[in-house]
């Protein structure tokens, strides 16, 4: 179990020192003309990459050294504040994100086909249930509201060709449009 | 005289309409999101920053400077009355002011957190307009190896100061500047790490970083705390009550050196405004005349964070104008306005007398702004805090909207509203393994300019290395930087040390205390 908690401890590190090793191996593969007595596009990349694996390898031997249950991790912001009631923190719910970021990919990719103003509709709808607003009346009717205020927003006033998706869905769009006057 | 002239003129333009509209519009904005706890005020201004594409250059800049001037101010409102900080910078004056609000003094909590702020910002306002000029002719004399090195020195101070072990500072950082080579590399045109992907061709712009990791990412963060509202009740009367003059000039020490304090740390490149206020609090407990009762609700544990927040705006703005040295998240999207103009801030701002007077107009604002933030919130209080009211699910829908829309209408281009995806959820595992993020975004903001300046460097002098330390600004700069960074490790060094020597002598007491067998 020890061994197991220190892989947890050290598993990031790891990770990030060998993607970071197979770029520094991509870096060495750029393809450009020299010019004679000028570095290279690859120098930078490299010097970024190779810092980044030596703080790894650093994070690792420090993660190796300190007892798990030590404060020496404290910030000093923290290490700072007077004894007082702690302020409370909040629960975890990653699964929530989780969908959040699923329904986010969903959007962004029927953006094109569904149009803003019914993609936004539906996926304005969705982040309010996921933060927590149960009422149907009150997210159909926030949902619509956004959805017009963003089209009206960005279309009318700031000039941004938004999405308006293809055939059906398209002849929403245009008809929300002319209701609110965008040519 | 010519700086009082240019002012002058500075502030005659903007007394206009369209100015002060922008100018009401930013500090109403900057009000609501630093009230709301989590949503930060580089949030505000991120999100603001489509709205600017169709204004002129200073009604963006003074709407975009007055949200960052304000989201240091109204989060005092929250922080004294509920015990809820609105943003990190609000944690020290927390410490103070809950402790005055649980006394009954509630509303002189208030009224110091007020003059405090007009104080730390007319300050740093003046301090910034005396400077400007000064900065620009030293700028002037600024080769390749400064501007690396003053890179250099912002990247290391943020890393530094981060609050999070020095490695986890550092892998960010190092993931920032990455992300800021990804692209066509500008000197020979050859591809990097685009994996053949036409979405990476133009590289990551820093404002989708900066929206990802600020707008989407936190409030990923958020919906993963689980949002519910706060119905907390004031704990003390909505109103603000002003101290006496004796009493000010009482704590005139904290006044004062805060007010430095916080205008020196803003000018440096990293150290915001939360660092500022920490800063400055835990100055004011070690040096201050009453530093032992600091925690226990005294108003110099309210001015001291306070003055230092607000501040180190005005110190933030130094930088960018006159080296276009971005220093922060919000500094970063007003230099992002500005090249969206087609303007490069910098030096050479103060060479043409028509965009001087513009530098002028946006130094004249800040001045504005800052009695403009303390008259609202003087008389809007009620209302400002009414934002706490609204059910965080919906607050949340709305920015992740701003975010995403806002990205797309940038270049009406979807690629980098992936980004922003990308990004946000990049924020959201980082925080999740306490990885900081700011340094993440600072390495992608100021990458491309480390980078520039560094080959810049290398080609003039011939890949000589020691470049950087031979001239007297670009040394000094370097020795401060490799300071920052040493300082730290050091203390990291020390602290662990502390612990393991404690529990040795623990050990040995118990021993001692343990009957022999």
């Amino acid at each position: 179990m020890p061994l197991l908690r220190q892989m947890k401890r050290i598993g990031p590190y790891i990770v990030l020192m060998f993607i970071a090793l197979g770029l520094y191996a991509i870096a060495d593969r750029i393809i450009y003309t020299p010019i004679p007595g000028q570095i290279g596009p690859d120098v930078w990349p490299k010097i970024v990459l190779s810092l980044l694996m030596i703080v790894c390898v650093a994070g690792i031997a420090r993660k190796l050294m300190t007892d798990p249950a030590s404060q020496s991790d404290q910030s000093w912001m923290e290490a700072e504040q007077p004894d007082s009631e702690p302020v409370a923190q909040g629960e975890d719910h990653p699964r929530i994100v989780m969908i959040v970021l699923a329904g986010t990919v969903a959007y962004l990719l029927l953006l094109e086909t569904g149009g803003f103003f019914l993609c936004t509709l539906v996926y304005t709808a969705f982040v309010m249930w996921c933060g927590g607003v149960r009422r149907p009346l009150v997210i159909g009717g926030l949902a619509l509201s956004i959805s017009v205020f963003f089209t009206f927003t960005f279309m009318k006033i700031v000039f941004v060709a938004l999405p308006i998706g293809s055939e059906p869905f398209s002849y929403v769009s245009l008809g929300v449009m002319k209701l609110l006057g965008i040519h | 005289m010519e700086t009082f002239h240019l002012l002058s003129a500075g502030i005659a333009q903007v007394l206009q309409w369209q100015d002060l509209l922008a100018m009401l519009i930013g500090l109403v904005i900057g009000m609501a999101v630093s009230v709301m706890p989590g949503l930060g005020l580089v949030m505000g201004v991120v999100l603001a920053l489509p709205f600017t594409y169709t204004m002129s250059l200073e009604p963006s800049i003074i709407l975009l400077t007055a949200i960052y001037m304000a989201g240091t101010y109204a989060g005092c409102f929250t922080t004294i009355l509920y015990r809820i900080p609105g943003e990190p910078m609000d944690v020290p004056l927390l410490w103070d002011g809950w402790g005055m609000t649980k006394r009954g003094e509630a509303a002189k909590a208030l009224g110091w957190a007020l003059v405090a702020a007009l104080a730390g910002g007319l300050v740093s306002s003046a301090v910034m307009v005396a400077l400007a000029v000064p900065l620009s002719k030293v700028a002037l004399s600024f080769g390749a190896p400064e501007y690396f090195a003053a890179v250099f020195f912002g990247l290391t101070t943020v890393v530094a100061l981060a609050d999070n072990s020095l490695t986890d500072a550092l892998i960010s950082m190092c993931i920032g500047l990455f992300v800021s080579t990804i692209g066509v590399d500008p000197t020979y045109g050859s591809e990097r790490f685009t994996f053949g992907q036409s979405i990476l061709m133009n590289g990551v712009p820093y404002v989708m970083v900066l929206v990802g990791a600020y707008g989407f990412g936190e409030i990923l963060a958020k919906i993963g705390q689980g949002v519910k509202i706060e119905n907390r009740p004031a704990a003390g009367g909505v109103e603000t009550r002003f101290p006496k003059l004796r009493e000010i000039w009482a704590i005139r020490a904290t006044f004062l050196r805060s007010s430095v304090l916080g205008t020196l740390l803003g000018i440096i490149p990293g150290a915001g405004a939360t660092i500022s206020s920490f800063i400055s609090y835990a100055i004011e407990k070690q040096y201050g005349k009453r530093g032992k009762d600091i925690g226990t609700g005294i108003p110099e544990g309210i001015v001291a964070p306070q003055i230092a927040s607000t501040a180190s705006v005005a110190g933030h703005m130094v930088p960018l104008l006159t080296l276009g040295l971005p220093g922060s998240g919000a500094t970063a999207v007003i230099l992002a306005a500005f090249l969206l103009h087609g303007v490069q801030p910098g030096p050479f701002l103060f060479q043409d007398p028509k965009s001087t007077l513009v530098v002028y107009t946006i130094l004249a604002s800040m001045f504005i702004a800052v009695i403009g933030m303390c008259l609202l919130g003087f008389l809007w209080i009620r209302v400002v805090i009414r934002v706490l009211k609204i059910h965080q699910g919906i607050l949340a829908t709305l920015i992740v909207m701003f975010a995403l829309v806002g990205a797309y209408a940038d270049r009406n281009s979807l690629s980098d509203v992936w980004i922003v995806v990308v990004f946000g959820a990049l924020a959201w595992v980082m925080g999740r393994f306490k990885l900081p993020v700011s340094p993440m975004v600072l390495g992608a903001i100021l990458g491309p300019i480390a980078e520039s300046s560094f080959t810049r460097s290398m080609i003039t002098f011939h890949n000589d290395w020691t470049i950087f330390f031979q001239q007297p600004i670009s040394a000094s700069l370097m020795g401060a930087a490799l300071l920052s960074l040493a300082i730290p490790a050091i203390r990291a060094g020390f602290g662990r040390i502390k612990p393991r020597r404690r529990a040795r002598t623990n050990l040995q007491e118990t021993r001692s205390t343990l009957p022999s067998q």
